[in-house]
């Protein structure tokens, strides 16, 4: 939450802190270990990941914009 | 690009952080955060292509280490672009503002001493190499009452969330956050059915918990339990660290929401 106040403070709300707690998670999920490269919900779930995950999250709390639907081709 | 030394406008931040160790940027650049001010350390001003590529997967993945981009980058994990990492040197990286501040402790108060006794370590998680065998739980509350996740805001207080139960699986590592409006018993086993389900839906049964005391010693709590043909397992009365493990889930996520 420092990051998104330092860049974005006109935004920045202390009350959203569930949200920035879940994104965590999800991150610390999703993440591979540096040492073995698997990810601890791959470990949990027996399962095995392709970290698009990863490829497609953005930081917390940057801008986002919702794209209209007559905009789309 | 114009460069200015300029006050935080933040004014909690402005009062924490020293002026030295920040500027300003101001000015048009193709950074993530176009169009706003931008903190830097000084010597983040020209960083090479690598280096944004680097800092722009610091900020994406969470504040985690620089070294554990290099390694991901190497493993193939992330894209093409950032295979480019494995030429730089790990002493090259850039500064993060966020992260200087956010990984600031308290002080130690020297009264009490810690002493770790290497024969013990890591004896709670013992024999547990099956996902569901022993799950770790402990509460956490917070002051500021935080957004509900579904609504626009407009919530009264008392219906906000004021805290949260941490599942934290021992063999696994797997950590589960489930939110509460309240810390009472009926949120703590609406939480607990509602991890017990997320659990079962990735193929997990959950046999048993370890919690310390307090509301996972209630008598519902405990029917809960039994009604599921689970066991738990308490820590001792003021011994936290039996339940470390949820105490303090890992350091990344203690304290990666802190500079995200």
């Amino acid at each position: 939450m420092i990051h998104a106040a330092l860049h974005w403070p006109e935004v920045e709300d202390a009350s959203l802190w569930p949200l920035a707690v879940s994104h965590a998670m999800q991150l610390y999920n999703h993440t591979p270990n540096s040492s073995s490269g698997i990810a601890t919900i791959e470990v949990f779930t027996h399962t095995t990941s392709d970290c698009q995950f990863l490829r497609n999250c953005h930081p917390w709390g940057c801008p986002a914009y919702v794209l209209q639907p007559r905009f789309v081709v | 690009m114009a460069f200015a030394r300029q006050e935080a406008p933040h004014s909690w931040l402005q009062s924490q952080l020293p002026s030295s160790n920040y500027i300003v940027l101001q000015g048009r650049g193709r950074s993530h955060s176009q169009g706003s001010l931008k903190r830097a350390y000084p010597s983040n001003q020209n960083l090479t292509p690598t280096q944004k590529i680097w800092q722009c997967w610091h900020f994406k993945l969470g504040h985690i280490t620089y070294s554990h981009i290099q390694k991901l980058a190497l493993g193939g994990f992330l894209d093409r672009v950032s295979m480019g990492l494995l030429r730089t040197k790990i002493a090259g990286h850039p500064k993060c503002s966020a992260c200087q501040f956010g990984k600031q402790t308290r002080l130690p108060d020297e009264t009490t001493t810690t002493i770790k006794r290497e024969g013990h370590l890591g004896s709670l998680k013992e024999g547990q190499l099956k996902p569901g065998d022993r799950v770790f739980c402990d509460q956490l509350e917070s002051r500021v009452r935080g957004r509900l996740l579904h609504t626009a805001g407009r919530k009264l207080d008392k219906d906000r969330f004021c805290g949260a139960t941490i599942f934290v699986d021992a063999a696994s590592g797997y950590i589960h956050v489930e939110f509460q409006v309240t810390l009472n018993a009926t949120d703590s086993i609406n939480a607990l059915d509602s991890f017990e389900r997320s659990s079962l839906h990735m193929g997990v049964a959950v046999n048993s918990y370890y919690t310390d005391n307090g509301i996972f010693k209630s008598k519902r709590f405990v029917h809960e339990i039994m009604k599921n043909s689970q066991s738990i397992r308490y820590s001792g009365v003021g011994s936290k660290w039996q339940n470390g493990v949820s105490e303090e889930p890992s350091p990344s996520l203690r304290l990666m929401p802190a500079p995200l």
